[in-house]
């Protein structure tokens, strides 16, 4: 008797070889179990759909992700710049591996808005993000906008998405322009949550605004 | 972020991403002068120097490779090496600094391993900016090492760059866009070169070998199994650079030592060799303890042509002002007078280039040279100042391979005179005879 695990793998490589090979879904999830030779129940056992099923093979992709760069030897040195880097590329690494159905999975979008298949992979996004971001703030790396401070995670998440998009158009060698793309938008995007002028502009446009007020009334 | 959605393929959309770069040069100033004023005691050398200057070091900032061409075009007007090589150095040190976990990439896309795991200690920190990337220290079985990391995309940005370059020295430089082109292809060609670490390892295992008998010069080992295209891993050589070489205020007999090794690297490259080290950069060189010269770098090597060889040495014999038709023929093959100009101007150009060149020979006519000569060099100054103001020198002449053949001799000549070294030049003199063991 296959373990959970082993069943659970069994299903998205399954999956993934079925679409890959016949560019679809299965016509349904009972042909699909026929197939493999296990109960329809087994599978509702772990996802609800296929739609589930592809939403947990992309949360695989983040679960090994994460896996992989926390148990890095550098990773506690790192300041959180680097940590997000050292995600961004992990991330790609693993979804090289996979590219076909990365590739397969947004062509068949319809529209170019955010892929609902990683819906899910937000969520564990935001929950491996926050605890760094945190720290970040601590140690004054990224510093505190109070309204702003619940969106930090999502300028990161929208670096995710596009240099996801990136890749499957990079034709570069080895995909060396999304590395590029990578060091480029993770260090922008530190560059802003850090102390920009703007906090300068803010701060120096408050005093204004108050001697202004005490003097004309 | 739509516009960089996908790597721009047709020409409007290249000409978008020229356009694009323009607008980084923008972002990179507004960046240096917001992170200012908030730490004003960030360095701002680099744009005061900028500000002074014209528009082609607004574009050095961002990258080398457009500086490059602009400063080589220019090279007929400011010959001078001491304020081109200024600039050059400055150029050198502008590529951004590679992320500690992009090193890790870099290491695992291309031998399956972070660096920990390859060395037994790698420091992420870079120890030094190399020209396109930098310079780690890494210890293997006890042995220090250098590995140098290349940035991704250079190779892509300096085509782009020259692209972008293009533009403004037609314009500057008054030059046809076909005569242009030659000497954009030959900066290009090496330029690019320098992006192939494989070919630089190839290259510096050989000219180490070739160069292994010369006195006084120390080449590193380098390790094929630890390199791959994107990473060059050698012997770490512990050393002073020439400029902190030069502020220890070492006695006469140690520079003359140092200049002497660079005399005779570059010359038995140049006579024995046909290929040279094309980057006489201060920077590529370390003074080592036991006052041997080590040699860093072989990104740039510039093959000569048997042509252009025999023509611009035959100029440097001590007979050839006497035989006037056989110079004018030698400058003609060179493409410094050409058979369009009119006789009078053939007559103004064959005296101006006859006066440099008589210049650039003095070394190679006697024994032995002081290069600390300032009369020498204040002569070489002067000319440079004289002919930027002739219109009839506003276009770059001659054949492209002076571009890198200029950038090598006056390099050391600019190195040496630093060195206030004197050298015996009697050593690797040109040698007109062909030569049947050259070298690549």
């Amino acid at each position: 008797m296959a373990t959970s695990t082993e069943l659970k793998a069994r299903l998205q490589d399954s999956y993934i070889d079925f679409v890959l090979t016949h560019g679809h879904d299965p016509e349904s999830v009972y042909a699909f179990c026929k197939n493999l030779g296990i109960n329809e129940g087994d599978f509702y056992q772990y996802h609800t759909s296929f739609a589930a099923l592809q939403g947990a093979i992309w949360r695989q992709f983040l679960e090994e992700t994460t896996a992989r760069a926390t148990g890095q030897e550098v990773w506690n040195g790192y300041n959180a710049r680097e940590k997000t880097l050292s995600f961004f590329f992990i991330f790609i690494e693993m979804l090289t591996k996979r590219r076909s159905f990365v590739v397969f999975s947004f062509e068949r979008l319809r529209r170019p808005e955010t892929p609902n298949f990683l819906n899910g992979l937000r969520q564990d996004f935001d929950l491996f993000f926050e605890p760094i971001l945190n720290q970040a703030v601590a140690t004054g790396e990224v510093v505190e906008r109070r309204p702003f401070r619940s969106r930090y995670a999502d300028a990161l998440w929208r670096q995710l998405v596009f240099v996801t998009r990136f890749w499957i158009d990079d034709l570069s060698t080895g995909f060396e322009t999304t590395d590029e793309a990578i060091e480029k938008g993770v260090n922008l995007v530190f560059d802003f949550l850090g102390r920009t002028p703007l906090d300068t502009l803010i701060d120096y446009g408050r005093f204004r605004l108050r001697n202004a007020s005490c003097r004309h009334e | 972020m739509n516009e960089q959605d996908r790597i721009p393929v047709t020409k409007v959309q290249r000409s978008a991403k020229i356009l694009q770069t323009g607008v980084k040069v923008g972002i990179n100033y507004l960046k240096h002068y917001s992170r200012k004023a908030v730490d004003p005691s960030l360095p701002s050398e680099n744009l005061d120097r900028q500000n002074a200057a014209d528009v082609f070091d607004s574009l050095s900032e961002l990258k080398g490779s457009a500086l490059k061409v602009a400063q080589m075009l220019s090279l007929d007007r400011q010959i001078l090496p001491k304020a081109y090589a200024e600039k050059f150095a400055f150029a050198q040190y502008n590529a951004p600094p590679l992320s500690g976990p992009l090193i890790v990439r870099t290491f695992t896309r291309y031998f399956g391993k972070p660096p920990h795991e390859i060395f037994d200690a790698f420091d992420l920190k870079a120890a030094a900016a190399a020209s396109i990337g930098q310079v780690h220290r890494a210890t293997l079985h006890g042995k220090p090492l250098a590995v140098k990391i290349q940035y991704p995309g250079v190779a892509e940005s300096i085509t782009s760059d020259l692209r972008l370059i293009k533009p403004f020295a037609l314009r500057l430089f008054d030059i046809s866009g076909r005569d242009l082109d030659a000497y954009l292809a030959e900066v290009q060609e090496r330029v690019l070169e320098e992006t192939d670490y494989t070919l630089e390892l190839k290259r510096s295992i050989r000219f180490a070998e070739a160069c292994a008998d010369l006195e006084h010069i120390a080449f590193p080992a380098y390790y094929p199994e630890l390199s791959c295209n994107r990473v060059i891993t050698m012997d770490w050589l512990e050393g002073r650079h020439l400029q902190a070489f030069l502020s220890t205020n070492p006695p006469a007999v140690a520079r003359n030592q140092v200049g002497q090794a660079l005399w005779d690297f570059y010359n038995f490259q140049q006579h024995e060799l046909r290929a040279v080290h094309a980057d006489p950069h201060p920077g590529n060189f370390l003074v080592l303890p036991d006052g041997r010269v080590g040699v860093l770098d072989f990104g740039c090597i510039k093959e000569i042509p048997e042509e252009f060889y025999e023509a611009f040495f035959s100029l440097t014999q001590p007979d050839f002002t006497e035989d006037q038709a056989r110079a004018f023929s030698a400058f003609e093959r060179l493409g410094l007078i050409l058979a369009t100009d009119p006789p009078v101007r053939r007559e103004f150009y064959f005296r101006h280039y006859l006066e440099i060149i008589r210049l650039f020979a003095r070394p190679f006519l006697e024994e032995a040279f002081d290069f600390s000569d300032a009369n020498f060099f204040s002569s070489m100054y002067e000319y440079g100042e004289r002919i930027s103001r002739l219109p009839e020198f506003k276009k770059p002449r001659g054949s492209r391979h002076f571009i890198y053949m200029n950038r090598t001799n006056f390099g050391l000549y600019n190195i040496l005179h630093q060195l206030g070294a004197r050298v015996r030049t009697d050593r690797f003199r040109p040698q007109l005879q062909p030569l049947c063991n050259g070298l690549v």
